[in-house]
């Protein structure tokens, strides 16, 4: 399944975060502040109409057909992995994993997503914890949950935001490991918000968009 | 003296604009509420139902016993001293009247409104205000999940109907319990006494009571999900917010109450 996600130049004050695109099987990387990547975020989730003339915009598109934030299709294509946000507290671990089919899709997609996810519960390891309420859990498991949540939307393109801070080095090189071969597996874009170049996820970025405040974006088309 | 003031004025009229700016954010706010929960997409979405149930079963089924025991208080004492009054002056045709004027119209949504808020007021800013403060509502859009058709569409619904249907069974209970209860131990046959409420109760009282019955859980709601909405990133005003919700909402009810009985007055 093809596609390509764009987005317009966004300007934040001084800060420009430079249009761009990021295909399937595309990684790249936007080197910004956290100010940035959260207001980024903000714009990139909230619903558009794409009806107001100044209106930043992103979308998603495949083949001829264009896909707003905030619509099914956008969200069942665009995976999402932010930091230490991949939870919500008061519902199972399961029904976390669930949650975009149960609010998206029909009786037929969420029968199809629970039967694949005693698979991907399997890969990120939490099975023996799927029923448990989430509550407060560490940086490590909100990562797993939407690793887990990718696996089972095989999504076009995956947005994450820092996942691999804030881990114990044993935790960081075990997300490492599982998430690369989710990756592989998925054949998904991706596109990674961090502050630093060094963030730890080992992957191999095809581009790196480096965000200055106050500066044009620098862009370094070498990649790694 | 005019430094003095001029100061009054300025606070005069920031206190008026922010209370502006309040009343425009709830109102807002609810109409995009509605405008979600009315077109009745949620009907089909597992997600927000199971969301939905479980309010309704928060705030209606288990505050149900403590309705129906305030019912059987209040009851008793109602209609005791109802009767006892229209005993009094030898007029029995007072105590339809006086129970649908001050039972059935005025304490059974107000006291089914402070109930509803002293229960689950305090639970609903809280809840909201724990998932500002993790970034939920982030977590959530992210995915694509309509804040105010997942978080706050339920709410509003269970609170405003479970609020009606409470109101209506503190209705019922209160008169016959409390009628059951003083018939047994006062001069008034039980069949006398439910004969003479219902003479007493007209079709204007029964729109009176389920006017009152949702709109003031509604009210109240609206109150409490906007302050839930604005606690922001700060947990230590999770406490601050959820007061100033439960206040609100009881002001907002008690000026309501009063509107309403003016306009009957007027009318």
């Amino acid at each position: 399944m093809s596609g390509t996600l764009y987005w317009d130049a966004l300007h934040l004050g001084h800060t420009v975060i430079p249009a761009s695109q990021v295909s399937r099987g595309e990684y790249v990387r936007l080197v910004m502040n956290f100010p940035c990547q959260y207001a980024f975020m903000q714009q990139m989730f909230s619903p558009c109409d794409g009806t107001a003339a100044d209106a930043w915009k992103m979308w998603l598109q495949r083949d001829e057909e264009q896909h707003l934030p905030g619509s099914r299709e956008f969200s069942m294509s665009v995976g999402s992995m932010i930091r230490h946000r991949g939870l919500i507290a008061n519902l199972s671990l399961r029904e976390n994993l669930l949650l975009p089919f149960l609010y998206h899709e029909d009786q037929q997609r969420i029968e199809q997503a629970m039967d694949e996810l005693a698979e991907v519960a399997g890969t990120i390891g939490i099975t023996s914890a799927l029923d448990e309420k989430a509550g407060e859990r560490t940086t490590f498991t909100h990562a797993l949950i939407s690793l887990g949540r990718c696996l089972l939307l095989k999504p076009v393109v995956i947005v994450a935001q820092e996942v691999h801070i804030g881990m114990p080095p044993e935790h960081l090189q075990q997300f490492t490991e599982i998430s690369m071969q989710a990756l592989q597996r998925l054949g998904s874009g991706l596109l990674y918000l961090t502050a630093s170049p060094d963030e730890g996820s080992g992957l191999n970025f095809a581009r790196t968009l480096i965000v200055m405040t106050g500066t044009q974006a620098m862009q370094n088309a070498k990649g790694e | 003296m005019m430094t003095q003031l001029h100061g009054r004025a300025d606070q005069l009229g920031t206190l008026g604009m922010h209370l502006f700016a309040e009343i425009r954010r709830m109102l807002e706010m609810t109409l995009s509420i509605l405008a979600v929960g009315l077109r009745m997409k949620w009907l089909s979405k597992p997600a927000v139902t199971h969301v939905a149930f479980r309010q309704i079963y928060f705030t209606g089924v288990q505050g149900l016993p403590w309705v129906l025991l305030v019912a059987l208080g209040v009851g008793v004492l109602a209609v005791y001293n109802i009767v006892d009054f229209a005993k009094s002056i030898q007029d029995m045709s007072l105590i339809g009247r006086l129970i649908s004027n001050l039972l059935v119209q005025e304490v059974a949504p107000l006291l089914v409104t402070i109930l509803l808020l002293s229960r689950s007021g305090v639970a609903v800013v809280t809840e909201l205000g724990t998932m500002h403060v993790r970034g939920e509502d982030l977590t959530l859009r992210s995915m694509g999940i309509s804040v105010h058709e997942y978080l706050l569409w339920p709410r509003l619904m269970a609170f405003t109907l479970c609020g009606l249907i409470l109101t209506f069974l503190f209705v019922f209970a209160s008169i016959w319990l409390g009628g059951l209860l003083v018939s047994l131990s006062y001069e008034i046959n039980f069949i006398d006494f439910l004969v003479e409420v219902k003479r007493g109760t007209t079709f204007n009282e029964v729109f009176i009571l389920v006017l009152k019955g949702s709109l003031y859980p509604m009210l109240s709601i609206i109150m409490l999900l906007n302050r839930g909405c604005h606690v922001g990133r700060e947990p230590n005003l999770i406490p601050v917010h959820a007061t100033q919700g439960v206040l609100g909402a009881l002001m907002l009810t008690l000026m309501s109450d009063a509107i309403i009985a003016l306009t009957q007055a007027l009318i």
